[in-house]
């Protein structure tokens, strides 16, 4: 079997995508007391966006070339890969640890891969503490506080 | 007359100390925008729109706009002395702009460019300072029937004019107008699509959308290669000689009419300027060939039309309430955020806040003017910080301005995922730009088409029985069938991949 491009799957997410919305839009009236109702709109967008996702996986069956960026593999991958776990871990930790300690750890970990590590500390420790007073002490937000209560 | 009087109360406005402290906010962020690899207009932008909360709309919008055009102005400097555009309009200048600093004129490059986007800029600003008025005048005529078929124009311009593919720019289109239905229904009332999320009710937040598309998804797509800069060469003589400086101001006096006329269409962009005057410079060049061997006017006019096209494009916004592109479209969503509804009343209802922005343009540029004359050589160096200190310093910015919009980590959760959707999208071609702006120009979308359609008596026919409707939505349909039949023939020449500013 062939294999398929890039394209031929973001073409089947995007009619997955536009078919769960089309089914949903058909619990809304498509008429309302005057003109068209709130399913209206939703409906067609949707019916439209799975027809041309149609279109789009036979436009990337026929394309051989596949897209102009081919996606990454070894070390690009892992590369990506390794900053978005970051942001996941840092999006989870946020409420167990609170800002300032999640923040650090954050930061220390994409400093610390290229620089040493005592430069990585204080740099993470800085921009922290700075991010913590302008946002907190300035524009008054509320940060996640965690189970230490800082 | 009377409309000197106005710019004239507007520059008592503008010139407040803390109104000039933003426009120097703002169009210093706008350098850095430019000159930062990583960080583009949008999300430069967007970052900070959660600062703004607490203040005055028009100091907001002084800044915001500032980040705007400045980021027109920095985005030359790293394209001339690194071969690397700090932002998709300055790609064309990267051709002579790195060539003439290899052959020791990059002083003289910056220069020029920052001449002609002075020139540029304030004439576009006199553009909407005379032109805006009466044409809020005339779109005061404007009923839904004819804002529905301005949009659809707006927006098949900007997928006809950009990509491989128009099924890939429509498909985009759709995908951002479906997430702008999420949430609760302004026109009906009903609750839509949110699976039961409490989060979801009041919509995705557009900030969230377009930090996650256009910030994450850059800094994700450049993880993946090392960047690596070389030391960028040395500036001297700001000037150009003295036989050049004719042709020079000609270039500039033809990219600013370029970049005025095309910031006047909604949909057509700054990059579709900028290109488009580095081929008519080419073209009526007595020498075609020294063009990409560092060609002045290969600088100077496209340069000078990113610019005017950025104060142009403040035209359709001010008067229609219509984003020529993804950062007018979130300078669009901080003037509602703000509670300032777009288009042809602005001008009634809130001359000071109008007038107070557009005099605090002829300012801003010409803060930039001395950045990028002067200072050119200090702002060299600000695009020489590593992007290894940079990049961290991004995410966790992008992280807590997210999370200080509604105090809630689910949104920070949803800008993650939407860098993973906004990096995919780039990887396959598809157009962010589009999403982006039917996501912001969602609820209008649908609001006047359920409007026109309420009121018509047979269908879609409505959008016809006005000349201003019929004519737009006409030029919109021609538009879709000739990029669709040049899209069969294999003959589609793409302008521009994908845009930010």
């Amino acid at each position: 079997m062939k294999k398929w491009n890039a394209g031929v799957w973001a073409g089947i997410a995007f009619a997955l995508f536009s078919l769960t919305f089309f089914l949903l839009s058909l619990e809304f009236p498509y008429t309302g007391p005057v003109g068209p109702g709130p399913g209206f709109l939703p409906l067609w967008i949707s019916g439209i966006m799975f027809v041309l996702s149609v279109f789009y996986i036979l436009e990337s069956i026929k394309d051989k070339d596949g897209p102009k960026e081919p996606m990454p593999r070894g070390a690009a991958l892992r590369s990506v890969l390794f900053i978005l776990a970051c942001l996941v871990a840092y999006l989870i930790l946020l409420p167990i640890l609170g800002f300032i300690l999640a923040s650090v750890l954050f930061l220390f970990t994409l400093f610390v891969r290229h620089y040493k590590w005592y430069i990585s500390i204080g740099a993470a420790l800085l921009v922290t503490f700075f991010l913590f007073w302008l946002f907190g002490s300035v524009l008054n937000v509320s940060f996640p506080q965690g189970i230490f209560g800082w | 007359m009377e409309t000197i009087a106005l710019l004239l109360d507007g520059f008592k406005h503008a010139l407040t100390i803390w109104n000039l402290l933003y426009c120097l906010i703002g169009v210093s962020i706008g350098m850095l925008v430019g000159v930062l690899p990583g960080l583009g207009p949008v999300a430069g932008t967007a970052l900070l729109i959660p600062i703004t909360f607490g203040m005055e709309p028009i100091s907001a919008i002084i800044m915001l706009s500032g980040i705007f055009y400045g980021s027109m102005y920095g985005g030359t400097i790293t394209s001339v002395l690194l071969n690397i555009p700090g932002e998709s309009a300055s790609v064309i200048t990267t051709l002579d702009g790195y060539q003439m600093a290899k052959q020791g004129r990059a002083g003289t490059a910056l220069g020029v460019a920052a001449i002609g986007s002075f020139i540029g800029g304030v004439a576009a600003i006199l553009g909407l300072t005379f032109l805006g008025p009466p044409l809020a005048e005339f779109a005061l005529k404007f009923g839904p029937p004819e804002y529905f078929s301005l949009l659809v124009l707006g927006l098949l311009l900007l997928v006809g004019l950009m990509g491989k593919s128009v099924v890939r720019g429509l498909i985009a289109a759709c995908f951002g107008l479906i997430l702008s239905l999420i949430g609760m229904d302004p026109v009906s009332g009903a609750i839509r699509f949110t699976f039961g999320q409490m989060e979801l009710m009041e919509g995705l937040d557009f900030v969230v959308v377009a930090m996650g598309l256009f910030g994450i998804s850059e800094i994700l797509l450049n993880a993946e290669s090392h960047m690596k800069m070389d030391k960028p060469a040395k500036i001297q003589g700001l000037l150009p000689a003295r036989d050049e400086w004719k042709p020079t101001l000609k270039a500039i006096g033809r990219g600013t009419g370029i970049g005025f006329l095309i910031g006047l269409i909604p949909g057509a962009n700054s990059v579709i300027a900028s290109i488009l005057s580095y081929s008519l410079e080419k073209k009526v060049a007595k020498d075609p060939s020294r063009f990409g061997k560092g060609a002045i006017e290969g600088v100077a006019g496209p340069e000078t039309a990113n610019n005017a096209h950025s104060g142009a494009a403040m035209i359709p916004l001010f008067t229609l309430g219509i984003p020529s592109s993804p950062t007018v479209a979130i300078i669009l969503g901080a003037f509602i955020m703000h509670g300032l509804t777009p288009g042809p009343t602005l001008f009634q209802n809130n001359p000071d806040f109008v007038w107070g922005v557009i005099a605090s343009m002829f300012i801003g540029n010409l803060i930039l003017l001395i950045f990028n004359l002067p200072l050119a050589k200090v702002w060299a160096k600000v695009a020489m910080v590593p992007y290894e200190i940079l990049f961290p310093l991004i995410l966790i910015l992008s992280v807590v301005g997210v999370y200080s919009i509604r105090s809630s980590l689910w949104d920070v959760g949803l800008m993650i995922a939407f860098g993973v959707i906004g990096y995919l999208m780039k990887k396959l071609d598809l157009p962010i730009a589009a999403t982006v702006l039917t996501f912001v120009l969602g609820s209008q979308i649908e609001s006047t088409l359920l409007q026109s359609l309420a009121s018509s008596q047979n269908g879609l026919l409505v959008f016809f029985h006005s000349p201003i409707s019929g004519t737009l939505i006409s030029l919109a349909i021609i538009i879709l069938v000739v990029s669709v039949i040049a899209g069969l023939k294999k003959k589609r020449s793409a302008l521009v991949s994908d845009l930010e500013a």
